[in-house]
């Protein structure tokens, strides 16, 4: 199988081909797309167009789009890969499960890190009403049931209003 | 609930769910265990719960440690715990209240009957008269109090005691090692209690030494204490929790040994305060490693009183307590910092610090729905 060091060494720029679920084609570098460790696999197994059927157009753009940014990381930039990651993680909750979803499929694990921490912190004023609705995770204790779950850690309920919203 | 019938909500699958959860304070976990049955035994989960342990251990913001104080009012005589996060006192971020943890309220003549015996992934053990012991988690506020070791407590005023508190991973159990002392200190019965059976045993072999510390120190599945041989050379003895058996560490090579020492932890070295006149020496060495791999890593100066580390940082910034105040000491340019803390920080008011943790102090505690 082709090695993927041997490109380095010629000074040429191997392109890989990621292909969306909705059938659209991306060319990139293979040194942006090895931080993506599904794929860095496959590129390892002889694979140059590399189909995502789990992965749409517009989630991918957003997940290439990442991946240029971290490939450019160095000592120098830090500041200003903090500023694109705060950038990166601000769109509805809907957006982020699935670029979540994506980067646990992809394998991308800063991007996990990223999109996990950035969620629970979204979540972490809401109140319980909020974040069932948020997941849309349905509520299956009796009411009788819930009253004495809340009775074990009553303090945790208290302290401020929680948040209410589903953004 | 309302659903949209155009849009298809994406609902994560577990595992996801449980990634993100597992990146929310522990006061924000035990609320959404009102969500469903099936966060309720997420959150419960033991594994659960020691992914968020080693994951707010390892934050880098230290944004999960915690200080424990307590305030005793004399006028009442009522005795306070309180928890403040240890970022604010290093970034100098606005300040904070503390938190009352409102579990150990109560009346206490001179202000000293509970006292910390040692703490490990978010729990503390606690003694009060040196009679009754507890487990407390003051994240959880959840406590246990532990059977009797069976010393007789009648005959408990003449002997000494020391104790030790950590977590054996082989076993997955949490145990407390008491060691009882007679009169002349020297160390005649020890026994074991653990968490996953509930119960004491005694240790058959042990070495006849003097444990000068009440509280060992645990670190990497071992507790350690100052102790004394019978010919007065001073080393630092272990006890390994998984195998129940007594070891030996060798203290630094110094020209002088009447040093007051003490022991401590940073991350998964033991660290050796030696209290000098006008400084304090931090020894830093790997656990179990030869008596030559220990090194000097900070001389914190101190005119006229003493210091006592609490907390060291990766790049050798060390959190002491001076007389009435929290203060960092950074070695590389020698300064000082004070943070403003809102809290009376008398000596025997901080009692140490914590990484915030859902670890229950009742190893069988089972799911409500179940």
């Amino acid at each position: 199988m082709a090695s993927s060091s041997s490109s380095s060494k010629t000074g040429l720029k191997k392109m890989l081909t990621l292909k969306s679920s909705d059938g659209d084609e991306f060319e990139l570098e293979e040194s942006i797309v090895i931080q993506c460790q599904t794929i860095k696999h496959m590129v390892e197994d002889g694979f140059s167009l590399i189909p995502l059927q789990n992965v749409d157009t517009k989630t991918l753009t957003k997940i290439i789009e990442y991946m240029k940014k971290h490939a450019e990381k160095t000592e120098s930039n830090k500041e200003e890969i903090k500023n694109f990651n705060k950038e990166f993680v601000k769109g509805s909750f809907d957006d982020q499960f699935e670029l979540v979803s994506a980067a646990n499929y992809l394998h991308i694990n800063g991007l996990m890190d990223l999109l996990c921490q950035s969620i629970a912190d979204r979540i972490n004023n809401k109140s319980v009403r909020a974040v069932r609705e948020i997941f849309n995770i349905s509520n299956d204790y009796t009411p009788d049931e819930e009253e004495k779950v809340r009775d074990e850690h009553k303090w945790a309920h208290e302290g401020g209003e929680f948040d209410e919203s589903l953004d | 609930m309302e659903m949209s019938n155009n849009i298809a909500t994406p609902v994560l699958p577990p595992e996801l769910i449980s990634e993100i959860f597992l990146r929310l304070p522990v006061k924000t976990l035990l609320k959404m265990r009102c969500v469903s049955k099936s966060m309720l035994s997420l959150i419960s989960s033991p594994q659960f719960v020691r992914t968020h342990l080693k994951l707010s251990a390892n934050n880098q913001e230290f944004t999960y440690h915690k200080l424990l104080f307590r305030n005793f009012e004399y006028e009442n005589n009522n005795l306070t715990f309180y928890s403040y996060p240890l970022y604010p006192t290093m970034y100098e971020v606005p300040q904070h209240i503390p938190t009352e943890l409102d579990d150990f309220s109560c009346e206490d003549i001179f202000g000293d009957r509970y006292r910390i015996l040692g703490s490990c992934d978010g729990l503390f053990c606690i003694s009060r008269d040196f009679e009754v012991l507890f487990l407390w988690n003051p994240s959880t506020r959840k406590f246990k109090e532990l059977p009797p070791s069976g010393i007789n407590v009648s005959c408990r005023e003449n002997l000494d005691f020391s104790y030790g508190f950590g977590y054996t991973e082989d076993q997955s159990d949490y145990r407390v090692v008491e060691i009882v002392g007679s009169e002349r200190n020297i160390c005649y019965d020890v026994s074991v209690y653990s968490l996953r059976t509930n119960s004491w045993k005694r240790i058959q072999e042990y070495p006849n030494i003097i444990f000068w510390d009440h509280c060992g120190i645990f670190v990497n599945g071992k507790i350690h204490w100052i102790a004394e041989d019978r010919v007065g050379v001073r080393f630092i003895s272990s006890f390994n929790l998984a195998d129940e058996t007594f070891g030996n560490v060798a203290l630094p090579n110094l020209n002088d040994n009447e040093f007051d020492w003490e022991i401590g932890c940073s991350g998964s070295n033991i660290c050796l305060f030696c209290y000098e006149e006008n400084k304090t020496d931090v020894w830093v060495t790997k656990a179990n490693e030869v008596v030559e791999s220990w090194t000097k890593v900070v001389s914190i100066p101190s005119e006229d009183y003493e210091v006592f580390p609490i907390f060291i940082s990766q790049n050798n910034e060390i959190l002491v307590h001076e007389s009435r105040s929290l203060v960092w000491y950074n070695s590389r340019d020698n300064t000082f910092m004070h943070p403003e803390v809102l809290i009376r920080c008398e000596s025997a008011n901080i009692l140490g610090i914590y990484i915030e943790s859902l670890v229950s102090p009742n190893f069988l505690e089972e799911p409500t729905d179940q």
